[in-house]
C-alpha cells in the first residue's frame, strides 16, 4: 500500500513537471503576450525594462527562473493585475471555487446516485422518467442558459436569492445548483448504467434464489459494485468543480478561480496561467489518489490485491 | 478471409435492425433529417438574409422599429419592446418574422436556420478531426505496441491532464494566423475552419483509448494471427482485418462526440471566442439570447427559440448516438469508457 502511494506520488510529479513544461511552451510559443495588450498601453523603456525585469527574452533562463519559484510554491508575479502576485489570487480565489464546487459535487452524488439508482431498479416509473430527463437535460442544455434562467426566476422575479456576488450563504444555492447540473447528469447516467449491469450478474440472481429481500439484495449485493464507476469518475469531477468555471463565476459574478483561468489564457499572461493549470493537474492527481484509496478500502478484490 | 467478408453485411443488417427498433433513436434520426433539410433549403435564403438590419428596404409595411435606435431616449427603449420585432411582427412580411427579429431588426427565423448549419458544419468538422487524429494515434499505438506504445499512450495522459479550455484557446490564437493567411485573408470562413480544428484536436484524447483497446484486442484474434503468420505487415493488416471491425464501434463513438463539440462551441461563443458576429450559430444566438433578456427588456423569443432548438438538437444528435451505439457496438467501447 505505501509502496503504492509512493510510486503513484512519483509519477504524479513527472506528469506536472510535463504539464509545466508543456503549458509554457504553449504559452510563450502562441503569438502576443500580455505586454501588448491595448489596454495597459506601456510606454517602450517600461515594456523594456519589465522583460528584461522577467527574462523575457529568454525564454530558457525564464523557463528556469519560474520553476524554481514554483518549487518554493512561490508562481511568481501576473501581468495582468500588477499589484498582486500568482500567489494572493491564487490564495483569495482557490478557496471561493473549492467550496463551491464541493458543495457542487455533493448535490451531484445526493441527487444523482439515488436517482440512478432507483431509475435502474424501478425501472418504467417516475424516478426513472425524472432521472433520465435530468440527465438529458445536463447535457443538453448550456450551463450559461440554465444558470442565467435560474437568476432570472429565483432572483429577479421570486426575489428569493441575491442576483450576485459572494460571501453569505445566501448567494451559495443558484450557482452551486447551475455548476452541479452537468454533474447530477453524468452521475445519474453512470449509476443507472453500473446498477442495470450489476442486477443482470449471476450473484444476484443466486442471492435472489436464496430468498434474500429484495431490498438488501438491491443495496447490500448490487450497489457497492454499481457504485465504482461512480468512483472513478467522481476523482477528475470533483478537481474540475473545485477549480472552478468561467461560466458560473461570470453568471453569478462568484470571486473565483474559473475566470483567472480563462483570462490568463486569452491574455497570454504565463505565471497566471502556468500557476491555474498546475493547481488544476495536482488537484486531478491528488483526487484521483484518494478515489482509488477509497476503491482499495471499498473493492475486496482490490484489498487482497494490495495486502 | 472471405468468411468476414459474409458476415460483416449480415451483422450490420442487424445492427439497423436493432437501431430501428430504438423509439429514441429514430425520432432523433427523424428530428435530425428534418432540420437539416429545412435549413439547408432554406440557406440561400438565409445566406441573403441573415445579417440585414431593419430591413427596410424589403418591408411595404412601415416598419416601427424606431424606438430601439440609439436616438430614443433609454428609457424609453427599454421599457416597451417594440412590437415590430416581436414573433409575427411586422417588420418583415411572412416567414421572417415567424419568430421575431433581433435588436437590430434582423429575422430570427433566417439567423437560427444559418446558424443551424454552421453549429452542424463546425460539429462534424471537430468530430472529423478528432476521428482521424485519434484513430490514427491510437491504432500506431495499438499495432506497434511495446515503447510506442507506452509513449504515445503517456502523452494522450499528460494531455488529459491539461485543461481543454486552455489547449483550445491556445490552439485557436496559434492557429489563427497561418490558417487565415492560407485561406486567401478570407476571414470569415477561416474562422470557422479554425474553431473546429481547435474542438477538434482537444476531442480525440477518448477516441485515441477506444481506438488502441479495440486495437490491442483484434491483435490476438486468429485471423490476424493468421494473417501475419503468411508475412502480412501492419499497414495491410490494419487496412484488411482491423479497420473493417473498427469502423462500427468507431462510428458508434463518434457519433456521440458530435454533440459534445456543439455544446464546445456554444460555450467558447459565450466566452466570446466563437463564431465571429455578424456570423450565426446555435451557441451563438443562445449567448446573444442571455444578453438580451433582462429585468427592464424581455426580448424573450430570443432566448427561447435558439435554447429551445440547441437543446433539441442535443437531445436528438444524443439519442442518435447512444442508438448508433447499442445498435453497432453492444459491449467493447462502454466498457472502455467507464
Amino acid at each position: 500500500m505505501m509502496r503504492m502511494i509512493a510510486r503513484r506520488l512519483v509519477l504524479g510529479a513527472a506528469t506536472l513537471a510535463c504539464v509545466y513544461a508543456l503549458t509554457f511552451l504553449m504559452v510563450v510559443s502562441a503569438p502576443g503576450n500580455p505586454l501588448q495588450t491595448s489596454e495597459r498601453n506601456l510606454a517602450p523603456e517600461v515594456a523594456a525594462a519589465l522583460r528584461a525585469r522577467y527574462d523575457m527574452d529568454h525564454n530558457g533562463r525564464y523557463f528556469v527562473q519560474l520553476l524554481l519559484g514554483i518549487l518554493r510554491l512561490d508562481f511568481g508575479p501576473t501581468f495582468q493585475y500588477p499589484d498582486w502576485t500568482c500567489n494572493q489570487i491564487l490564495a483569495q480565489s482557490l478557496p471561493v471555487s473549492a467550496m463551491l464546487g464541493l458543495v457542487a459535487i455533493l448535490l451531484a452524488v445526493v441527487v444523482g446516485v439515488p436517482l440512478g439508482a432507483m431509475s435502474a431498479v424501478r425501472g418504467r416509473g417516475w424516478a426513472s422518467g425524472l432521472g433520465l430527463s435530468l440527465a438529458l437535460a445536463g447535457v443538453c442544455v448550456p450551463t450559461f442558459v440554465t444558470g442565467s434562467c435560474l437568476l432570472l426566476v429565483f432572483a429577479v422575479f421570486l426575489r428569493v436569492a441575491p442576483v450576485g456576488g459572494w460571501g453569505t450563504l445566501a448567494h451559495l444555492p443558484l450557482p452551486a445548483v447551475t455548476l452541479a447540473l452537468p454533474f447530477v447528469a453524468y452521475v445519474t447516467r453512470l449509476t443507472r448504467a453500473g446498477m442495470t449491469e450489476a442486477l443482470s450478474q449471476d450473484y444476484i440472481r443466486t442471492a435472489l434464489a436464496k430468498g434474500l429481500p429484495r431490498r438488501q439484495v438491491v443495496w447490500k449485493h448490487a450497489f457497492p459494485v454499481a457504485f465504482l464507476p461512480v468512483l472513478t469518475y467522481l476523482g477528475p469531477a470533483t478537481a474540475q468543480a473545485m477549480t472552478g468555471s468561467f461560466v458560473v463565476e461570470k453568471v453569478f459574478s462568484v470571486p473565483g478561480m474559473g475566470q483567472h483561468f480563462v483570462n490568463a489564457a486569452l491574455n497570454r499572461d504565463p505565471g497566471l496561467l502556468i500557476a491555474t493549470v498546475l493547481v488544476f493537474s495536482a488537484m486531478v492527481i491528488a483526487f484521483n489518489l484518494i478515489v482509488d484509496g477509497v476503491h482499495v478500502c471499498v473493492d475486496p478484490r482490490l484489498r487482497s490485491r494490495a495486502a | 478471409m472471405s468468411d468476414a467478408a459474409a458476415t460483416s453485411p449480415s451483422a450490420s443488417m442487424t445492427g439497423w435492425g436493432r437501431f430501428r427498433r430504438n423509439r429514441q433513436a429514430c425520432l432523433g434520426g427523424a428530428f435530425l433529417l428534418a432540420m437539416a433539410i429545412a435549413s439547408g433549403v432554406a440557406l440561400p435564403w438565409s445566406l441573403a438574409w441573415f445579417d440585414v438590419e431593419n430591413l427596410a428596404t424589403g418591408v411595404r409595411h412601415a416598419p416601427s422599429v424606431k424606438s430601439v435606435t440609439p436616438e430614443e431616449p433609454l428609457d424609453r427603449a427599454v421599457g416597451n419592446v417594440p412590437t415590430a420585432l416581436k414573433p409575427l411582427g411586422s417588420v418583415m412580411r411572412g416567414a421572417a418574422s415567424w419568430l421575431g427579429h433581433d435588436e437590430l431588426g434582423r429575422s430570427l427565423v433566417f439567423r437560427l436556420a444559418l446558424g443551424l448549419i454552421v453549429s452542424l458544419a463546425v460539429a462534424a468538422g471537430a468530430t472529423a478531426t478528432a476521428l482521424i487524429l485519434g484513430t490514427l494515434w491510437g491504432a500506431t499505438a495499438g499495432l506497434l505496441g511495446g515503447r510506442t506504445d507506452l509513449l504515445l499512450m503517456r502523452v494522450v495522459d499528460v494531455l488529459y491532464g491539461l485543461p481543454y479550455i486552455l489547449m483550445v484557446i491556445l490552439m485557436k490564437v496559434a492557429l489563427t494566423r497561418p490558417l487565415t493567411a492560407a485561406l486567401g485573408g478570407r476571414t470569415r470562413y477561416a474562422d470557422l475552419v479554425i474553431l473546429f480544428l481547435a474542438i477538434g484536436s482537444v476531442s480525440w484524447l477518448t477516441m485515441a483509448r477506444v481506438v488502441r483497446g479495440l486495437v490491442m484486442s483484434l491483435r490476438h484474434e486468429g485471423f490476424v494471427e493468421a494473417s501475419r503468420a503468411m508475412g502480412a505487415g501492419p499497414v495491410w493488416i490494419f487496412r484488411r482485418h482491423m479497420l473493417p471491425n473498427l469502423v462500427g464501434p468507431v462510428a458508434a463513438y463518434a457519433s456521440l462526440v458530435v454533440p459534445q463539440a456543439m455544446l464546445q462551441e456554444a460555450f467558447l461563443s459565450f466566452l466570446g471566442i466563437g463564431v465571429q458576429p455578424p456570423l450565426p450559430s446555435l451557441g451563438r444566438l443562445a449567448a446573444d439570447g442571455v444578453q438580451a433578456i433582462n429585468p427592464f427588456v424581455g426580448f424573450w423569443w430570443l432566448l427561447v427559440f435558439p435554447c429551445g432548438l440547441l437543446a433539441l438538437m442535443l437531445v436528438a444528435l444524443n439519442g442518435v448516438g447512444e442508438g448508433l451505439r447499442e445498435a453497432l457496438d453492444p459491449r467493447s467501447t462502454r466498457k472502455m469508457l467507464a
